[in-house]
C-alpha cells in the first residue's frame, strides 16, 4: 500500500476513535435537547466530576470496574437531580433563562472540581491492557477498538430503547408531544428526569474513556463539550444518531484537517470543526440529519 | 411618583457629570477599578441589544472586544492615531466583524446561533499568534499609557477613566436612540416570537443584522477601551470565559435596561474586588452560582428593584391616601 494511503488511514481511524467520544457527548446532549428543548453546557462539567469521583475511589482502593459503576450512577443522580431542581422550574420561562442556568452550573461543578482536586498529577488507570494490532500498516491500539466497541454498543443501545421498550416510546411520545401524552397515561416530568439522568450517563462515558490518555485537570472536558456540541449540531439537535454520524464526521475531519491543511497545523485543530459546523448550518440550518419542525405562534 | 423623560434626561446629565468628577472625589487608586466596571458595562450594553432585547444569545462578543482591543492597540502602540481616532477605528472594527459575521451567522436561531457565536469566540484568540508581526503572539502587546494635554495636569488614569465615560456616554446614548422607537420594538417583537414578527411584516433579518452590528460596535469600543486603559493586551484575555462575565453582567443588571448594563458592570468588577480574600476558584463558583440565583430570583436584574420599590411606595402612598379620605368622610 502506498505510503501516502497509509497516513490517510491512519488518520481517518484515529479521527474515528476521538470522534466515538465527541459522539457519545453528542449523544447526551441530544438526549437532554431532544426531550426538554435545553442544550446543558453543563454537560462537560458534569462528566468532569463523575471523573474525578471514578478516580477518587479507584485511589482509595475501589477495584476499577465498581468505582466506575459508582461514578456512572452518580452522574445518572447528578443528572435528574439538576432537572428536578434548577430546570424543571424554568420549563416555561424564555429558553435564555435556562441557558443562562446551564452556563452557571457549568462554573459552579468546574470550579468544585478545581478546588477538592486541585493541580495537574492525576492519572486514570488504563480501562484496557494497551496492545496494539497491526491490519494493513494501520495502527489500532486496544484503546481505539475499545472506544469503538463502546459507541457501536451505545448506537445499539439507544436503537433498542427508542423503538423496542415501552420507557422509550414513551420518552419518544413525552418529548414529541408532551399535552397529548399526557391523556394516554404518560407522566411528561418523570421521563423528562428520566433522560437528564441518561444524558448525563453518556456524558460520563465520554468523559472516563477519555481520562486513561491524559493528566485529569479541570479543563480535560471542555473540548469535548465543544465537539460534543458541533457534532450534535451537525448531526441536527434532535436526532441520536445524527448526532453518532456527526461525531465520527467531526473526529476524521479534525485528524485530516490538522495532517492536510498547513493553515490548521496543530493550534488551531479546534477550529477545523467548528468551520464545518458553520458552513454545513449555512446550507442545512436543522443539521445534516436533522427535521424540520412545524413551529406554532 | 412617575418621572417624564425631562426628569430622567436631568437625572442622567447630572450622573454623567458626577461620573466625570469622580477622580476628584475618589481616591486615585480607586478610579482604575471604575474605568474596568465601565468598559465591561459598555460590553454589556451590547448584548442588552442583541441578546436581552432581540433575544438572540451570543457567547461570541469576546471577538468583537478582542478585535476592538487589538486595534486600538496597534494603532497606539505604533503611534499610527491619537486615542481618540484609534477609539473610532475599534469601534468600526467591531461593527465590521459584526456585519460580516452576523449576515449568514443570524440565518441561526437560539442555540445554534449560541454555538456558532461560541465557535467565533474560540477562533479569535487562536487566530492572534497567526499574525505575530502585528498582534505580538503569545507574549502579548504592550500600549503606551495615554495622557491629556500637559496643561490639564490628569494623571494618565485620570485622563484614560475620563475619556471612558466621555466614550460609555456616547454608546449609551446611541444604544438608547437606536432602541427607542422602531427598531426596539421590532426587537421586542423577535424577541417574543420570530414567526409573527415575520407575518406583521417586520424585517426580521435586517432588524436583526442592525441590531448585531450595534451590539458589535459597543462590543468594540469597549475593547478599545480596554487596551487604552490596561496598557497590555494578550490572547488569553479574550477567550470563551470573558463571554460568560459579560454574560452575568447582563443577567445581574438587567437584560433588557441599558442602565442595567451599566450596573452589572459595576458588580462583576466589584465582586472578585469584594472577594479578593478568595481565591480565582472561589471567585469562579460565586458567578456560577450568581448566575443561577439571579434567573430563579431575580429574572428583571438589579435594575427592576428600582421599579419593585417604586411600586412599593406608590401602593403604600396610595393606602395612606385611602386611609385619609377615609378619615375625612368621617368627619
Amino acid at each position: 500500500m502506498p505510503a501516502e494511503l497509509q497516513v490517510f488511514l491512519q488518520q481517518v481511524v484515529d479521527g474515528i476513535a476521538n470522534g466515538s467520544l465527541y459522539a457519545a457527548m453528542a449523544v447526551a446532549i441530544v438526549l437532554v435537547h431532544r426531550t426538554t428543548g435545553v442544550v446543558n453546557f453543563a454537560l462537560g462539567e458534569m462528566a468532569l466530576l463523575c471523573i474525578f469521583l471514578a478516580w477518587q475511589l479507584a485511589a482509595w482502593g475501589a477495584p476499577l470496574p465498581l468505582a466506575i459503576i459508582a461514578a456512572l450512577a452518580f452522574a445518572f443522580v447528578l443528572g435528574a437531580g439538576i432537572e428536578r431542581v434548577l430546570m424543571r422550574p424554568l420549563r416555561n420561562k424564555p429558553p435564555l433563562a435556562s441557558a443562562v442556568v446551564a452556563l452557571g452550573v457549568f462554573l459552579v461543578l468546574n470550579q468544585i472540581c478545581a478546588l477538592i482536586w486541585p493541580g495537574a498529577q492525576r492519572e486514570f488507570p488504563a480501562l484496557v491492557p494497551a496492545l496494539n494490532f497491526e491490519l494493513a500498516g494501520v495502527r489500532v491500539g486496544s484503546e481505539t477498538l475499545l472506544l469503538i466497541a463502546v459507541l457501536a454498543g451505545q448506537a445499539a443501545a439507544l436503537w433498542w430503547f427508542f423503538r423496542h421498550t415501552r420507557l422509550g416510546l414513551r420518552m419518544r411520545a413525552a418529548s414529541d408531544n408532551p399535552e397529548s401524552a399526557v391523556y394516554i397515561g404518560i407522566e411528561p416530568n418523570r421521563l423528562f428526569t428520566l433522560g437528564w439522568g441518561l444524558s448525563a450517563i453518556f456524558a460520563a462515558m465520554a468523559g472516563i474513556l477519555l481520562a486513561p490518555s491524559i493528566l485529569l485537570t479541570t479543563g480535560m472536558m471542555f473540548p469535548i463539550l465543544i465537539y460534543g456540541l458541533c457534532a450534535a449540531t451537525l448531526g441536527g439537535l434532535n436526532n441520536p444518531f445524527g448526532a453518532i454520524a456527526g461525531g465520527i464526521l467531526v473526529g476524521v475531519t479534525e485528524n485530516l484537517a490538522s495532517t492536510y491543511l498547513p493553515f490548521i497545523g496543530s493550534d488551531l485543530r479546534i477550529a477545523a470543526p467548528l468551520i464545518l459546523v458553520f458552513i454545513a448550518l449555512l446550507f442545512r440550518p436543522h443539521g445534516l440529519f436533522g427535521t424540520v419542525q412545524a413551529e406554532r405562534v | 411618583m412617575t418621572l417624564n423623560n425631562k426628569t430622567i434626561a436631568m437625572l442622567l446629565a447630572a450622573a454623567f457629570l458626577l461620573a466625570l468628577a469622580a477622580p476628584w472625589l475618589i481616591p486615585q487608586y480607586r478610579i482604575d477599578r471604575l474605568t474596568l466596571a465601565l468598559i465591561y458595562g459598555a460590553a454589556t450594553i451590547g448584548l442588552v441589544i442583541i441578546t436581552g432585547r432581540a433575544g438572540q444569545l451570543s457567547i461570541g462578543h469576546s471577538a468583537f472586544f478582542g478585535l476592538g482591543a487589538y486595534t486600538t492597540g496597534i494603532l497606539l502602540a505604533r503611534d499610527i492615531m491619537p486615542l481618540p481616532l484609534a477609539l473610532l477605528a475599534a469601534a468600526l472594527a467591531g461593527g465590521v466583524l459584526g456585519l460580516v459575521f452576523g449576515k449568514p451567522a443570524l440565518k441561526l436561531r437560539g442555540f445554534q446561533l449560541a454555538i456558532v457565536t461560541a465557535a467565533l469566540a474560540i477562533v479569535f484568540p487562536l487566530l492572534l499568534p497567526r499574525f505575530s508581526n502585528l498582534t505580538g503572539g503569545h507574549a502579548g502587546l504592550a500600549i503606551p499609557p495615554q495622557f491629556a494635554p500637559e496643561s490639564w495636569g490628569l494623571s494618565s488614569v485620570s485622563w484614560m477613566y475620563m475619556v471612558t465615560v466621555v466614550v460609555v456616554g456616547m454608546l449609551v446614548f446611541v444604544a438608547w436612540a437606536v432602541t427607542r422607537n422602531r427598531l426596539g420594538r421590532a426587537l421586542d417583537a423577535i424577541r417574543l416570537s420570530e414567526l409573527t414578527a415575520r407575518s406583521m411584516g417586520i424585517d426580521v433579518a435586517g432588524y436583526k443584522l442592525a441590531a448585531f452590528t450595534v451590539s458589535a460596535i459597543c462590543a468594540g469600543s469597549a475593547g478599545g477601551l480596554y487596551a487604552a486603559a490596561i496598557g497590555f493586551i494578550a490572547p488569553e484575555a479574550f477567550g470563551l470565559l470573558i463571554n460568560l462575565t459579560f454574560l452575568a453582567a447582563l443577567m445581574v443588571g438587567g437584560s433588557r435596561v441599558i442602565a442595567g448594563a451599566l450596573i452589572g458592570g459595576l458588580f462583576v468588577q466589584l465582586v472578585p474586588e469584594v472577594a479578593a480574600g478568595l481565591s480565582q476558584a472561589w471567585t469562579q463558583l460565586l458567578f456560577g452560582a450568581i448566575l443561577i440565583v439571579v434567573v430563579f430570583f431575580l429574572p428583571g436584574g438589579l435594575v427592576s428593584l428600582i421599579s419593585i420599590m417604586q411600586r412599593k411606595v406608590s401602593r403604600s402612598t396610595e393606602a395612606a391616601a385611602a386611609t385619609s379620605a377615609d378619615t375625612t368622610d368621617s368627619d
